[in-house]
């Protein structure tokens, strides 16, 4: 006998991460979820970006790791708001899920925040398939990944509002073809956003910074 | 290694469509786009482990997989894509929206009552 089901896999976690982004609303907080390769800068991204505009806005931080509460620290020591979540110590989940971003945001203080910071697990493939909730999906890729990864983890960047290329440091030295990068990237999304920065010396965050106070002035206007 | 995850979700809607009905589940038909990062034989693997003793541990997981689809925003048409490449065949618009290729869908099960 046949039965019917009809219901998406991931409904459970789509209805929470629902719920999220309407609590985000309420609290008019501009929650970014950051993913990206290990490695890629993304925790380095946002300790720039705190640098940067710190003083203009209050931004708060999740941070997802299988294990370990160093990104954690990293942020404690800039005087943010920060919550660690451990998927596991031996190879727990490897990517984010809304049901973690809720418990973890019940922990701030919404209210008072403009911009929540949620670093996704460093991985290009599965948290590209899990909704955290987030208003918007960025991922950062460094230059020394290549600028085959849009095509190659295409999901990732169709799901994906923005772009960082960071390590623009390092271009000289590894000879990216940046304008081959972003072909690649809009031929999976060509309404991607692209900024190209280096979290080490601060390139390129103005503009990066500009779409991210724009967004959040919008969201607290509605 | 998400798919341990995806496997678990698989086996609480069948627990919840079951309720309490007595039966075996002989086979899951599900439906995965071509787009999303799901590889079947790892999820075959991980739902073998996650369905232990339920109902569903023999079940045969049957995966239709769907095309990534696209309607250009452009000119209209609609089209499949092979690879990650998200151009209008017709005008050549990178316009386009995705139609189908993001399915995560369970459609049925199918059961042997006891």
């Amino acid at each position: 006998m046949e039965i019917n089901v009809l219901k998406k896999v991931l409904s459970a976690n789509d209805a929470v991460a629902k719920r999220v982004r309407e609590i985000f609303l309420e609290k008019r907080v501009f929650a970014v979820n950051l993913m990206g390769s290990p490695g890629a800068g993304k925790t380095a991204v946002i300790e720039k970006t705190i640098e940067l505009i710190g003083d203009k806005l209050n931004i708060g931080v999740i941070e997802g790791d299988i294990f370990s509460t160093v990104d954690a620290a990293r942020i404690a020591k800039l005087n943010t708001p920060v919550v660690q979540i451990n998927t596991g110590p031996f190879g727990g989940d490897c990517h984010l899920e809304a049901g973690w971003i809720k418990d973890a945001a019940s922990s701030l203080d919404l209210e008072k925040l403009d911009i929540l910071f949620i670093e996704n697990v460093g991985n290009l493939v599965c948290p590209a398939e899990f909704d955290t909730g987030a208003n918007r999906n960025v991922v950062v890729l460094s230059l020394p990944e290549g600028d085959d990864k849009p095509v190659k983890y295409p999901l990732m960047f169709r799901v994906s509002g923005a772009m960082l290329v960071n390590k623009l440091d390092l271009a000289e030295i590894l000879q990216v073809d940046m304008s081959h990068l972003k072909e690649n990237a809009r031929k999976v999304n060509s309404s991607l956003e692209i900024f190209e920065v280096s979290a080490l010396t601060g390139e390129g965050f103005n503009l990066w910074t500009e779409w991210l106070i724009g967004m959040a002035n919008k969201k607290s206007v509605k | 290694m998400h798919e341990l995850t995806i496997a678990e979700n698989i086996k609480n809607i069948i627990q919840e469509s079951l309720g309490e009905r007595k039966a075996r589940v002989t086979r899951i038909n599900l439906q995965i786009g071509k787009l999303s990062t799901i590889v079947p034989d790892s999820l075959r693997f991980c739902f073998e482990f996650a369905a232990k003793n339920t109902p569903a541990e023999s079940a045969f997981l049957n995966i239709e997989e769907i095309p990534v689809r696209c309607r250009c925003g452009k000119c209209g048409v609609e089209f499949s894509i092979e690879k990650p490449s998200f151009y209008c065949p017709n005008c050549g618009s990178a316009e386009v929206e995705l139609v189908s290729g993001r399915e995560l869908f369970i459609k049925s099960i199918e059961i042997e009552e006891e």
